[in-house]
């Protein structure tokens, strides 16, 4: 089975799709990515969920070039984008399955979501992280 | 929105600084926290038992109410003692925001403030151990940096090389600071060749983690005269803010423009009466956009000034004649009151090799933090 690790921002369903979540909030017309207890832009509790999409660009990047912690078990160098959706949601994440070296990374350019197992729970169940990955 | 009360002036009456670095595991926090605290009262012209409150800043891994184990040293005679507070890299700068209240408002005459650090070598990343953030490589501190650069540059033309003049200026800076990390020169070249840290960030612009304490007294400024007769520095000014929401749609930070604004008006001063300044240097670009938002040169120019030599010690608008902490160092506890340290001793003219010229009587500090918060002082000397 599948679980989200963070479901204010990602729901995994039975069927091993996934959706993001955000909030268009009806009193300042923000779209906002996540579920968060108020508006954080104006603090109003009247808002509506909405879908922000699996697709959108690149708004801007970097490439670490070292690893962020000792635990880590991912690529060094590895690629971090902040992605905006179509409405105007954004969020930062891992690029993942690019050829740094080869692969000019540029603001503008279209990703899109998929998700990837970050670790197991102790009953053998998968903890499901967003990340995001260049359109071909 | 703060009520509008009738506030007495507060002085810094000492300052302790010891020199930032890497100490072995046996010199503790407490060791380094105890020599500021000894030097800022000696400074002061105090005696321990003159201090009323106590208030005790770090940000990672220390002792439970880690200042009460320094400030019990020297005795506990019954003051309220605060084992810490925690603003991210703005902590001991909050403390003094607090204090400036607790002293101003009438409730206290004497307060200290102390920060410290021991920090483990490596990247800083975003303090939850077990979260999506942390297997996805996001919360790295010099990776947000790197995004500001990348915006930064976009936005307003601004080169790599222009930014990564900061370090070259604030290396040299730090080689005439006895209190720095790092005394080596660096040339652009080695700064821009450096490692690659966080593309475009390399090492060079990238500030390190560090071993270190500073501390300050601060009094009511109707009783100072009897402690000391050294020219009186005033925290004329003292604002906090926090990034709203909608500032993400500004390159610039909006929380330390609002901090400058509040501190600004409370001092009677504006940006153009500022002599010197000690910023955020975190990372270069940190600089830069900081002057910026202090309003020490107009928007998108911060890159300009700096190539031309215009936020060196002799330049028009001195920026971190300490070295920043680009080469001071940054053991994030003890940089807020470091950086006000710094500015005290340019106003009293006591900083030795570095000291800005032009007898400064403005100075200005600005200390960010993780999270979004941006401490901003305003000192003043008294004629």
């Amino acid at each position: 089975m599948m679980k989200s690790f963070k479901e204010s921002e990602l729901k995994v369903l039975p069927s091993g799709d996934f959706e993001l979540l955000g909030m268009h909030c009806k009193s300042c017309g923000e779209i906002i990515f996540g579920m968060h207890p108020l508006c954080p832009n104006c603090s109003s509790p009247d808002y509506k969920q909405v879908n922000p999409g699996k697709q959108g660009k690149i708004r801007n990047f970097t490439i670490l070039h070292i690893p962020p912690h000792q635990d880590w078990k991912g690529p060094v160098p590895y690629a971090l984008v902040e992605v905006e959706f179509p409405g105007g949601a954004t969020t930062t994440t891992q690029l993942v399955d690019v050829d740094l070296v080869r692969t000019q990374i540029k603001v503008g350019i279209p990703v899109e979501i998929e998700i990837r197992e970050a670790d197991k729970t102790e009953e053998g169940d998968s903890i499901m992280i967003y990340v995001a990955r260049l359109l071909a | 929105m703060a009520k509008k009360v009738k506030m007495r002036d507060v002085v810094v009456l000492g300052v302790g600084l010891l020199p930032f670095g890497r100490f072995p595991p046996e010199k503790t926090y407490i060791d380094l926290a105890k020599e500021a605290v000894s030097k800022a009262i000696e400074d002061a012209g105090i005696k321990w038992r003159d201090i009323e409150v106590a208030m005790y800043s770090h940000v990672r891994e220390q002792a439970s109410s880690a200042g009460l184990l320094v400030f019990s040293e020297f005795g506990s005679h019954g003051i309220p003692m605060i084992g810490n507070i925690e603003n991210a890299c703005s902590s001991s700068s909050t403390a003094v925001w607090l204090a400036w209240r607790l002293i101003g408002t009438g409730l206290y005459d004497i307060i200290l403030v102390a920060g410290a650090e021991k920090m483990p070598r490596g990247p800083l990343t975003s303090p939850l151990r077990y979260s999506p953030e942390r297997y996805l490589g996001t919360g790295v501190m010099m990776g947000l940096y790197a995004f500001m650069a990348r915006r930064y540059m976009m936005e307003y033309g601004a080169t790599i090389e222009a930014i990564a003049q900061v370090s070259v200026k604030n290396h040299r800076n730090g080689t005439i600071n006895p209190y720095a990390q790092y005394k080596k020169v660096f040339t652009l070249e080695e700064v821009l060749n450096s490692r690659m840290i966080a593309d475009p960030l390399t090492l060079y612009q990238c500030c390190p983690t560090s071993d270190g304490a500073a501390a300050l007294v601060l009094c009511a400024a109707d009783i100072a005269s009897k402690y000391t007769s050294k020219p009186l520095v005033r925290i004329a000014g003292s604002a906090l803010h926090i990034q709203k929401y909608s500032d993400r749609k500004k390159c610039i930070p909006q929380n330390t423009v609002r901090a400058a604004e509040e501190a600004y008006e409370q001092a009677g001063v504006g940006p153009e009466d500022v002599d010197l300044a000690e910023v955020h240097d975190a990372a270069t670009i940190g600089e830069i956009v900081q002057i910026e938002a202090l309003g020490l040169c107009p928007e998108g120019e911060g890159w300009k000034y700096t190539i031309e030599g215009k936020t060196e010690i002799t330049g028009a608008i001195p920026v971190n004649p300490s070295g920043g902490l680009q080469a001071q160092g940054h053991p994030l506890g003890a940089t807020g009151a470091r950086q006000i340290a710094e500015i005290t001793l340019h106003l009293r003219g006591e900083a030795r090799e570095r000291q800005v010229p032009g007898n400064p009587r403005v100075g200005v500090t600005e200390c960010a933090g993780f999270g979004g918060v941006s401490t901003v002082h305003v000192l003043v000397r008294e004629k």
